[in-house]
């Protein structure tokens, strides 16, 4: 069985011609990987834990970065021989190029988890880590590809080891402003700051700032993007939870609050307006139109099924493929 | 309108069994590491296709007793390291040939709990990665065992629910960005547990609702490339909190079947890309969760053939 999972490659059949050269040209290395194979996983069964066998782990790994058992065995041999023969200043030294060595499977493979579970495990067990250099590390990848989340995922780890010391909150909330310049759809930077902003409040890191004045300014910063693309589901995403987060609904006066929702309504409905200026009503307007009056339904008491109603018979017309969401939700 | 091509299901079978076939390619060494799961894949496809027949019992059954490890767990292959996700399978592939008779459940599940974390999550191995495929993975296998406890359901809810999001989705870890394919580890886990009560299903399943995209394939995060693989993570989801309605069948039928491969049959994870077992299943079984082409129905909390994952007993125990 060839149980591979193949994500992006294009679509290709060779000719029988091609496919006999093919296999021909992978005779040979199938011999070796399979010997290579065979013998790495008889040392381990025999509990063999030399430089030797870490170097062929290597070989195998350069191979085939998945090979979890391998690199099993590599933290086995890592543990009980090296941990065992060599002192700090010897295990630094080791543990540095072991992350190197996983960097550069990485760079190559940027998706394998395999990956990132060895690199956690190294600085777990790493004698001095440099945080600050993962840090940058991190920077790297994020240039790349701004939503890998195993970039994403390995900040928050990395940053929850270094705020052992100092806490962290506003640089990580200037990183995903950061993020969200440079694209203003980086959902997982928006996603970010959705944890971080209440965190700012709660360690009281935000002096002379009321949550009105935070949330007046978030807005302002959302408008421009909400404006420059109506398309953009990550915008109208994290409005909502702007809209409805504990850290502003309750730490915010009712009426204050109800009057934010009030002009969030008619900065949305205005949008809206543009758009159908422009030839189509926008589904993810309509759909804030539909969200902020249940709250301030919610809020006041005040009626709105109406324009509710209006709003989701519009929807479905406007966006076909949720038509039977939005018939769900009229019926409530 | 264009006009969709049919459905190749003979292909499909042919496509699947022939993933064995190929010991001369390196490909088939290269992948020994995902064989349990791609045997699991591939033979869940086929009872879809209501053709389990076309894998030789007696072979598979004896491949995967030939994984298991002394520690009580499976790995993906011969000689390799026991991991929940080998375990899952080697299970699931055990149920669907009525031969689970022929493994210890009481060693298994110790292997199982032994990755249990104090904070009820589990980690995959005894290195450490927490994940909310591995609690889903943990808490199927021991469901199949029969041997949840209490004490593992709560522990599995409430690790779960840390993990949700404001926007209904559920994230890898807590504070993770949501992702169609932890919401159904999530939700899976917490129908397998009788715990959906929880849940804000309209909330989640607006989240899930907008993961179709204008060309009818669903997507993992916003603003992500439609793949085929989330047809399952996706609409399973959906079928969980009973939302399965509120994406487009038909356009999403259209994507699948675009994705297949006329020539050599099975799926990809997106038209005009190479085909693999792993996207096969996940477009087969989403056809099969909305009803098309007369294939086996699914079960969406398992990934199983309903006739299978009927006949594993639900929580709470009576
Ligand atoms: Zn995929």
């Amino acid at each position: 069985m060839v149980s591979s999972i193949q994500h992006g490659i294009k679509r290709f059949h060779l000719s029988e011609e091609a496919r006999r050269q093919k296999l021909a040209k992978e005779e040979h290395t199938i011999k070796n990987y399979r010997a290579l194979t065979e013998n790495v996983l008889t040392l381990k069964a025999q509990g063999v834990f030399n430089d030797s066998a870490f170097k062929k782990t290597t070989d195998i790994l350069d191979v085939n970065p998945e090979f979890y058992t391998v690199w099993n065995y590599r933290r086995d041999i890592i543990v009980n021989h090296y941990m065992q023969s060599l002192g700090e200043e010897g295990l630094v030294d080791l543990f540095d190029k072991e992350l190197l060595y996983n960097m550069a499977k990485f760079r190559e493979f940027p998706k394998v988890y395999w990956i990132w579970n060895h690199r956690t495990w190294l600085l777990e067990n790493h004698p001095r880590v440099n945080w600050e250099n993962e840090l940058l590390l991190v920077e790297k990848i994020h240039k790349l590809d701004p939503r890998n989340f195993h970039g994403w995922t390995y900040r928050r780890y990395i940053i929850s080891h270094m705020e052992k010391d100092k806490d962290l909150t506003l640089q990580e909330f200037e990183y995903t402003t950061k993020m969200i310049n440079a694209n203003f759809s980086n959902f997982s930077a928006l996603h970010n700051r959705t944890k971080l902003i209440p965190k700012l409040f709660e360690r009281g890191l935000l002096i002379n700032t009321t949550h009105a004045q935070f949330l007046t300014k978030e807005l302002e910063y959302l408008h421009n993007a909400m404006y420059t693309d109506p398309d953009d589901q990550s915008v109208f995403i994290y409005l909502r939870w702007l809209l409805t987060s504990d850290i502003f609904v309750q730490n915010i006066p009712e009426e204050q609050y109800i009057e934010f929702l009030q002009q969030e309504l008619e900065t949305v409905k205005e949008l809206n307006q543009l758009e159908k200026d422009d030839g189509k009503e926008n589904s993810w307007c309509l759909q804030t139109v539909v969200t902020i009056n249940q709250l301030i339904q919610g809020q006041t008491g005040e009626d709105k099924s109406e324009e509710i109603t209006q709003c989701l018979k519009l929807l479905v017309d406007v966006d076909p493929l949720r038509r039977n969401r939005y018939i769900d939700l009229m019926k409530r | 309108m264009e006009t969709t091509t049919s459905f190749l299901r003979d292909k499909h079978i042919a496509y699947i069994t022939s993933l064995d076939t190929k010991h001369r390619d390196l490909a088939y060494y290269l992948t020994e590491h995902l064989r349990m799961n791609g045997t699991y894949w591939g033979l869940t496809a086929l009872c879809l296709l209501d053709s389990r027949d076309s894998f030789k019992k007696e072979d598979v059954v004896e491949f995967v007793l030939s994984c298991r490890n002394p520690d009580g767990g499976f790995g993906a292959f011969r000689g390799h390291d026991s991991h929940l996700l080998s375990t899952l399978s080697a299970l699931q592939i055990l149920l669907m040939f009525d031969s689970l008779d022929s493994v210890d459940g009481e060693e298994t599940s110790r292997f199982i709990l032994s990755n249990r974390l104090p904070n009820g999550a589990f980690q995959g191995d005894r290195f450490g990665e927490i994940d909310t495929r591995f609690v889903y993975t943990a808490v199927q296998s021991l469901a199949i065992l029969g041997r949840l406890t209490q004490d593992v359901v709560d522990g599995a809810c409430s690790f779960v629910q840390s993990c949700l999001n404001f926007d209904g989705g559920y994230g890898q870890r807590p504070g993770a960005e949501s992702h169609s394919a932890q919401v159904f580890t999530c939700l899976g886990t917490l129908a397998l547990c009788n715990k959906l009560d929880v849940v804000d299903r309209d909330l989640t399943g607006w989240w899930l609702a907008e993961r179709q995209l204008e060309d009818g394939g669903l997507n993992g995060r916003p603003g992500k490339l439609p793949d085929v693989c989330y047809s399952w993570w996706v609409l399973s989801s959906l079928a969980i909190i009973d939302r399965l309605h509120w994406i487009d069948y038909d356009r999403l039928r259209d994507f699948i079947l675009k994705s297949q491969d006329e020539v050599t049959g099975g799926i990809s994870d997106r038209p005009d890309n190479q085909v693999d077992v792993f996207h096969t299943l996940f477009g087969i079984a989403g056809l099969s969760l909305m009803g098309f082409e007369g294939l086996q129905p699914v079960d969406p909390r398992y990934c199983l053939p309903e006739c299978v994952s009927e006949k594993i007993a639900k929580w709470p125990y009576a």
